[in-house]
């Protein structure tokens, strides 16, 4: 099969835009989520604090991740789990039936059986 | 021609690059007094409000007749949860009585599940162990096990209409159906003394794997005592083996069962036990060590 210079380039090109596209895919972006009751809202990871349930939490926002500051739930589990900044990371609060929680693309498991 | 021809195997080149990633759906609600996250492929994605209507349902039929069971014990359970109750006689005979589906009659003293939480008397402990054991007065709790058969049947609805790879996780008990097109599913078991770190990741295919740990439902006595929520049903007390036990089985109600049935029991009971119902187990003892049992390591990332 004879190829034309014009063959090639368009072969490199589209292997590398595929190559692109697979790895792009599978780089592991960061999603940051909080789960209120049912609905699941993506948080924009920027400096902030997110106050719910009429101030009685709070949850800290930065740059790189998240978590619960203040709660007045029983146990205090959600602030215990401290900062949610690699990807599978969570942070919940079930009496109060929220979540903090960061996804990626990509990542090491699919689920945390705890 | 040629030029033609190498063109169209570009695209094609590109479209199968890109198909090898099958994307994922998953959605995550609030039921059974845990965050539920049910996984699917993007193309079924549809599927999901019905799995979650079951399992709201389901969750809704265990706890009416848990009520009515503990409000009038001649109530008669549907057969469904009837099959239920009777299906914890293996865990009570496992344990030799320690593991009880009454054992809510001691729980509740201490506050358990929702407190306020106390450290009840001798006197009571003694008075609600011998209700259990006489079955006379007694709490009856299904939460040791509902749990898992819950995930399994709605596993079960995924399976009829047609899904055949699907996750569906109950606070860390799940069952992975099939197997993703590029691997099987990764469970990470974590770590009880740092919630950002794993103890072992296992692959699995169709099969469940669940977690029991003193680790997430506690409270501190004024003692300074932590006081977790499973008890053994003859002592009125915490077992002392264990922070977290993991147990793999074809089903997430059996999983569930036995790793709060195992909880109970102590390292060597729980390996002759693993070795006769061919479960995998995990366990992490209090002085921190990591046991792998009956073929836990088979099952781990290569």
């Amino acid at each position: 099969m004879r190829k034309s210079k014009f063959d090639i380039l368009i072969i490199a090109a589209l292997t590398a835009a595929s190559v692109f596209f697979m790895l792009n895919v599978s780089s592991g972006e960061k999603r940051l989520y909080l789960i209120d009751k049912d609905t699941k809202t993506e948080v924009k990871l920027e400096d902030r604090d997110i106050i719910l349930d009429n101030g009685h939490v709070v949850i800290q926002v930065t740059t790189e991740g998240a978590r619960f500051l203040e709660s007045d739930c029983p146990n205090r589990i959600c602030i215990k789990q401290g900062w949610v900044k690699n990807c599978g990371d969570t942070a919940v609060c079930v009496p109060k039936h929220l979540a903090i929680v960061m996804e990626c693309k990509e990542q090491d498991y699919d689920a945390i059986s705890q | 021609m040629p030029k033609l021809f190498a063109r169209i195997l570009c695209c094609f080149l590109i479209v199968t690059l890109y198909g090898c990633k099958e994307s994922y759906k998953t959605e995550q609600f609030y039921a059974m007094g845990t965050f539920v996250s049910v996984t699917v492929p993007e193309k079924n994605s549809d599927i999901i409000v019905n799995t979650r209507s079951r399992i709201t349902s389901l969750e809704a039929a265990v706890k009416e007749d848990t009520e009515k069971f503990n409000k009038n014990p001649r109530y008669k359970p549907r057969l469904a949860i009837s099959e239920l109750i009777s299906r914890g006689k293996a865990y009570e005979l496992i344990t030799d009585g320690r593991f009880s589906i009454y054992s809510a009659t001691v729980s509740k003293l201490y506050g358990f599940p929702e407190g306020a939480y106390r450290v009840p008397d001798q006197s009571e402990i003694d008075t609600a162990l011998d209700n259990i054991s006489r079955g006379t007065n007694v709490s009856l709790d299904l939460g040791a096990y509902a749990k898992g058969w819950i995930v399994d049947e709605a596993i079960a609805e995924i399976k009829a209409s047609g899904v055949k790879t699907a996750m569906v996780n109950a606070g860390g008990d799940l069952y992975a159906l099939g197997k993703r097109p590029d691997r099987d599913w990764r469970i990470a078991i974590q770590d009880p003394k740092n919630n950002r770190d794993y103890i072992s990741i296992v692959n699995l295919e169709n099969m469940a794997v669940a977690t029991s740990g003193d680790y997430e439902r506690f409270f501190k006595a004024q003692d300074g005592r932590t006081i977790f929520h499973i008890f053994d049903a003859t002592t009125g007390q915490n077992p002392e083996y264990y922070h977290s036990v993991s147990v793999i089985a074809s089903t997430a109600e059996e999983a569930d069962g036995l790793s709060t049935a195992f909880f109970l029991i102590n390292p060597a009971e729980v390996r002759a036990k693993c070795k006769k119902l061919k479960t995998p187990v995990l366990l992490y003892t209090v002085n921190g060590s990591i046991m792998k049992l009956c073929g836990w390591e088979k099952f781990e990332k290569k």
